[in-house]
């Protein structure tokens, strides 16, 4: 029975158009994927002992009592980071095209230049990152210590 | 070769900024304390350069010429060389004006003190402020040269934010951060508002670019959820502007952060919107100008244009006359000139009201905005730089007008500056303010004699004008006369700034001059900026003008769009 | 009908995921035999068929007790570790925030889990009619040996290898412990720096190959038609690098600051015990094995036999022998990717075993003023000798080759001279400071 409900859904799958096949494939790995997850943490949670106490529930912190909330304040830097990140792979991201598409073009013969238009584009886009880059060297953006 | 580069070279401008900003940035981090002294020189440098490129490109005024290819037009026509001009002027009296506020912080004092490899470019963050003028002044320039939405929603973001910022780090004082912070969140809450504006019209007509948005318009009217995106978009920008149902923040930004900034923010942000608010409105109306038959706004909006103006000039004098702080006091009349300019804005380009033959100088209400941005720019950039040239004693800002009493005796230089500013902003006759005036009152009473439907708003506007300017005179001859005639309480010292002084002097000069014969070659521009109704001069409008005569207007409006290459 | 393409996804689909979650466990063994080869011991031996007894198994019944004392090189401890996991108290602390603390490991296992859905095992397969039970089931046609051959391909490993970060965070977050809390941080920022260099090789290889399809990618090292050699004999360097981020992004050592057990307890995972903590486990192998398969696509040829030569007569003709001979060449591929796979898991074990851990502002120094600026001049110096390619000269990939020497020798030359900045935390002696005085003759230097 389940057998004939599994090939009924893999066969609507498959048959909802040739294109969709290769991301129908990995839809039946995601829902694989979110099955076994969620199947884990949840059988976890029903086999094996479970004991409580008032010692047990406080936060670990190696035997020490803890003092406050881990829900704090954190450095700045980490927000910084995140916001060069940001930046640096919003950039790559849309670097991804052109890396596929310049190699293919045809140098001036073909296609009159288009390439060296590209490559400026490419180079300017990477100066502004540089600029970027070297205000946030210099302003101490990318010291740890 | 080919559009792109095309399309580049009009930006120009704009690319000289940017990288001028970044030439200020990096200046700033130098180790060499000589190249960071120099940053402020860097950004005028790249103003100068900028402005000698404005001169030099093909600039929007090609698109009139039928021999240019009118896809590679941008944005507001004619408008655009006069706005960039006017910003870049104004922007190097304000880079004057604001050079040596961040090197009054303690911060960067500090940072200053070491020299060499000693020096620490992450405390200290003087490239940045004048970078950040930089980019808001280039967002200026790119407001005046949008030709679609999402572009004039990033030149308004452009402009905005880093006025947050620089509100915010111009002053060790918590008050600055205070004003900063109301500033950011009123601002970015009006950046919803209009964006909302923006995505309804959008929704609307499903374009962004102006030049189809137009034609759609003419082609199927005004639609109640256009009509909502535009009023969305009208209210939203009025942040910018400082206009009424926005202006609650204007006093205590303004108070709060440095006044050189406060020059800054009372100039650079109000032009912006208001060139916005020529794009946006152009979309509605102003069409349709050529063969006479003129189209105004929208009824609604006209009654609700109408309605801000005199709201936002009454409550700005009337508050503006309560107020006891000069910076305040100043803020409120920047407020109330916004309201002045709103009347330019409700009457439109000349041509909308040509067929009653009324003199032509003084019919162009955005002529009139035009001009009286820079005549408004000029006078209370100069009334600031007054006021940011001084100290009290204690090293604290001038406040109250107890400070500024008798600065005749003190500093006779300044007094004089500060009283051809004062009297240009009230408007009187040898000043450039009066000549704004004058124009914006023309323009109104020639719409007033087209005779159309919403015709009796013109004249009560015109009132409403007139008896604020008598009330602003309350306060602004107040000051003159507190500075001229008070007893000197002897509190304030003239910090040692050449430039800024030089900066207020040159504004103040520029009134003066202006108010005479040169102003009137101002005007003239001016005229010709905003001389072909604006959305009119889009590509595809621009070629209806040309077969106008023998086509009914119908199929015009549909050849527009197929003969714009987009 | 089930078209070709679906149905070898759905088979690879069944074998791999089996096959990765089965070796996860034993990587867990492995790297601990190879701790104990790189610390010249035995490492675990002892369990074998004899936790069976202990499960109270019927063996005895069977005739079989003598397997109780077969230890099988300690085979057994995977599957014991297993057991032990799963029935092992699962305990919630009250002061977690529950939703997110169970959504954390389960964020993490699920990019683990689908992050290898493009990798071409092994090429391509021609798929027969077949018919079960006078039912056409498939039809026939060629079909690439992934689960989806799509054409974003390593984008698509990119993506959703950045995903699995979240799942640390949540976790971390949700522990409102303040070794979770800091492991968390660490965490997110090692693998948001890593990402970018990681991201700007990508690209450097994407210019190489002219394609994000990992499929073709591998097709063009294998074949003289294509590019002709692997990866990694075009750029050395971006290799080198790129194998240093995987590292980093699995959070294996010396990157493992997350989990810096002597001083963070278990970081990101302290609060967390039983099957939930083991998915936090899997994940990381399960990234490190998706990781090495990025690797071997993008820099050892992929299913690719040897480099520099063709394919096999064999191999290269067996689309003529049949289904049989397909599937046999299918399997060969499959068989020398996933000795590729092994090979690269074992470096990073034996890394994992002979460096020592990074700091974190050595960590994050390594990402920020190292491989960033030096993978950014890589792109740019790629770029424009791209251009050259395109426009003027073909250029062989020795040219790229030597391009990638010159950088690294010129990096290592100016690197030391970069300007390091005032130094803001200045060592202090330990013995000779307030703390451990020493009497003025010893002369204050230990």
């Amino acid at each position: 029975m389940v057998n004939v409900m599994m090939k009924g859904v893999i066969m609507t799958l498959a048959e909802s158009g040739s294109s969709f096949n290769h991301y129908a494939a990995l839809g039946v790995l995601l829902l694989m994927a979110v099955g076994f997850g969620v199947a884990n943490v949840t059988l976890t949670t029903f086999l094996g002992p479970s004991r409580k106490g008032e010692v047990k529930g406080t936060v670990y912190e190696s035997g020490m009592n803890p003092i406050g909330s881990a829900r704090r304040r954190f450095n700045v830097r980490f927000f910084i980071l995140a916001m060069t990140f940001l930046l640096f792979d919003v950039e790559i991201v849309f670097l991804y095209p052109w890396a596929v598409t310049f190699p293919s073009l045809g140098g001036e013969a073909v296609d009159g230049g288009l390439d060296l238009l590209f490559l400026g584009r490419m180079l300017f886009f990477v100066l502004t990152t540089i600029v970027a880059f070297v205000y946030a060297w210099r302003k101490g953006v990318f010291r740890y210590d | 070769m080919n559009v792109f580069m095309d399309k580049l070279a009009l930006l120009w401008p704009e690319v000289a900024m940017m990288l001028g900003a970044v030439a200020c940035l990096l200046a700033g981090l130098s180790s060499r304390q000589s190249l960071r002294k120099a940053t402020p020189a860097v950004a005028m440098l790249a103003l100068v350069v900028a402005a000698v490129l404005v001169r030099l490109v093909p600039n929007a005024q090609g698109a009139y010429d039928p021999g240019v290819d009118p896809s590679h037009f941008l944005g507001l026509g004619g408008m655009v060389p006069f706005v960039k001009m006017s910003v870049l002027a104004l922007g190097l009296i304000l880079v004057m004006v604001a050079s040596g506020t961040p090197e009054a912080l303690r911060q960067v004092i500090a940072a200053e003190a070491k020299e060499g490899k000693a020096f620490e470019p992450g405390d200290c963050f003087r490239g940045e402020f004048y970078a950040f003028m930089l980019f808001s002044l280039t967002g200026v320039m790119l407001c005046a040269g949008a030709s679609d939405l999402v572009w004039l929603f990033l030149a308004l973001e452009l402009t905005s934010l880093p006025t947050y910022v620089m509100a915010a780090t111009s002053r060790d004082k918590p008050a600055a951060q205070e004003s900063a912070v109301k500033y950011f969140f009123l601002g970015a809450m009006s950046a919803a508002v209009f964006l909302y504006g923006f995505a309804l019209i959008y929704t609307a007509t499903g374009l962004t670019e102006f030049g189809p948005i137009v034609a759609y318009v003419e082609q199927n009217g005004v639609s109640p959820m256009m009509l909502t995106g535009v009023v969305l978009a009208v209210v939203g920008i009025c942040f910018k502007i400082a206009a009424v149902p926005m202006h609650f923040y204007t006093a205590d930004v303004y108070e709060g952060a440095a006044t050189p900034v406060t020059a800054f923010l009372a100039f650079v942000p109000k032009t912006a919107g208001f060139v916005s608010l020529i794009g946006i409105l152009g979309l509605v109306g102003w069409g349709e100008s050529h063969g006479g038959t003129a189209s105004e706004l929208p009824e609604p909006l006209v009654y609700l244009l109408a309605l801000i103006a005199v709201l936002t000039m009454t409550v700005g004098n009337v508050l503006g006359l309560m107020q006891q702080r000069i910076k305040r006091v100043l803020a409120y009349s920047s407020i109330a000139h916004s309201g002045y300019m709103l009347v330019g804005l409700l009457v439109g380009p000349e041509a909308v009201h040509a067929a009653t033959g009324s003199n032509t100088l003084l019919s162009n209400g955005l002529a009139a905005v035009l001009f009286y941005l820079v005549a408004y720019g000029l006078s209370t950039v100069s009334s600031f730089a007054v006021v940011a040239c001084m100290s009290r004693a204690d090293g604290s800002e001038v406040e109250t007008y107890d400070d500024l009493a008798g600065m005749r005796q003190r500093h006779p230089f300044l007094s004089g500056v500060l009283l051809v500013s004062v009297i240009s902003l009230v408007g009187l006759p040898p000043l450039v303010g009066f000549l704004g005036k004058l124009y914006l009152i023309g323009s109104a009473y020639a719409a007033a004699s087209a005779g159309s439907a919403t015709a009796w708003v013109y004249p009560a506007v015109v009132v409403a004008m007139v008896l604020n300017s008598a009330i602003s005179a309350g306060y602004y001859l107040r000051i003159a006369a507190v500075a001229f005639f008070g007893t000197d309480s002897g509190q304030t010292v003239e910090l040692d700034l050449p430039t800024r002084r030089w900066g207020a002097a040159i504004a103040a000069g520029a009134a003066l001059l202006l108010g005479g014969l040169p102003g009137n070659l101002l005007v003239e521009s001016s005229r010709k900026a905003a001389e072909p109704p604006l959305p009119n001069a889009v590509p595809g409008a621009t070629l209806d003008r040309q077969n106008a005569d023998d086509t009914p207007p119908r199929e015009t409006a549909e050849a527009g769009p197929a003969s714009a290459p987009h | 009908m089930i078209p070709a393409q679906f149905f070898v996804s759905v088979c690879v689909i069944l074998v791999v995921i089996h096959a990765m979650l089965g070796a996860t466990a034993y990587l867990i063994f492995l790297e601990r035999k190879v701790a104990a080869w790189a610390q010249d011991r035995i490492g675990p031996n002892r369990v074998g068929f004899g936790m069976l007894q202990a499960i109270d198994a019927p063996l005895d019944k069977l005739g079989l007790s003598w397997l109780y004392k077969k230890r099988f090189g300690g085979f057994g401890h995977a599957l014991a570790d297993g057991i032990k996991l799963l029935l092992k108290e699962d305990y919630t602390p009250p002061h977690v925030d529950r939703m997110l603390f169970f959504l954390g490991p389960i964020l993490v296992v699920i990019p683990a889990l689908i992050g290898w859905a493009v990798v071409p095992w092994g090429g391509t397969y021609v798929v027969p009619d077949l018919h079960l039970f006078g039912h056409h089931l498939v039809d026939g046609g060629r079909a690439v040996v992934a689960v989806a051959p799509v054409n974003i391909g390593v984008v698509y490993i990119l993506a959703v290898g950045s995903v699995a970060v979240y799942g640390i965070v949540l976790g971390a977050y949700a522990s409102n412990n303040k070794y979770a809390f800091l492991g968390g941080l660490r965490a997110t920022a090692q693998m948001l720096s890593y990402e970018i260099p990681m991201g700007i090789c990508v690209l450097i290889m994407l210019l190489l190959y002219k394609s994000t399809d990992a499929g073709f990618m591998a097709n063009t090292q294998a074949s003289d038609a294509g590019f002709g050699a692997w990866g990694i004999f075009a750029h050395p360097l971006v290799a080198v690098i790129f194998f240093v981020c995987l590292l980093a992004e699995a959070n294996r050592a010396p990157f493992d600051l997350a989990e810096a057990e002597q001083e963070l307890v278990g970081g990101f995972h302290t609060e967390y015990g039983s099957m939930k903590w083991a998915l936090f486990f899997l994940g990381e192998y399960m990234h490190m094995i998706t990781g090495c398969a990025f690797f071997a696509i993008l820099f050892l040829g992929g299913w690719d036999m040897l480099p520099f030569i063709a394919d096999l007569p064999i191999v290269a003709n067996a689309e003529g022998g049949g289904a049989l001979a397909g599937l046999l060449v299918v399997l060969l591929k499959f068989g020398v990717f996933t000795g590729k796979i092994f090979f690269l898991l074992f470096v990073m074990m034996w890394v994992r075993w002979t460096l020592p851990r990074f700091r974190f502002d050595q960590l994050m120094k390594l990402a920020w003023r190292g491989m960033i600026p030096l993978m950014i001049v890589m792109l740019l110096v790629t770029g424009l000798m791209t251009a050259i390619d395109v426009r003027y000269m073909d250029l062989d990939w020795y040219w790229y080759t030597a391009a990638n020497l010159v950088i690294a020798a010129a990096a290592a030359v100016i690197g030391p001279r970069l300007p390091a900045g005032p130094p803001l935390n200045r060592r202090v002696p330990l013995a000779g400071s307030r703390y451990s005085p020493l009497p003025e003759s010893a002369g204050g230097a230990a």
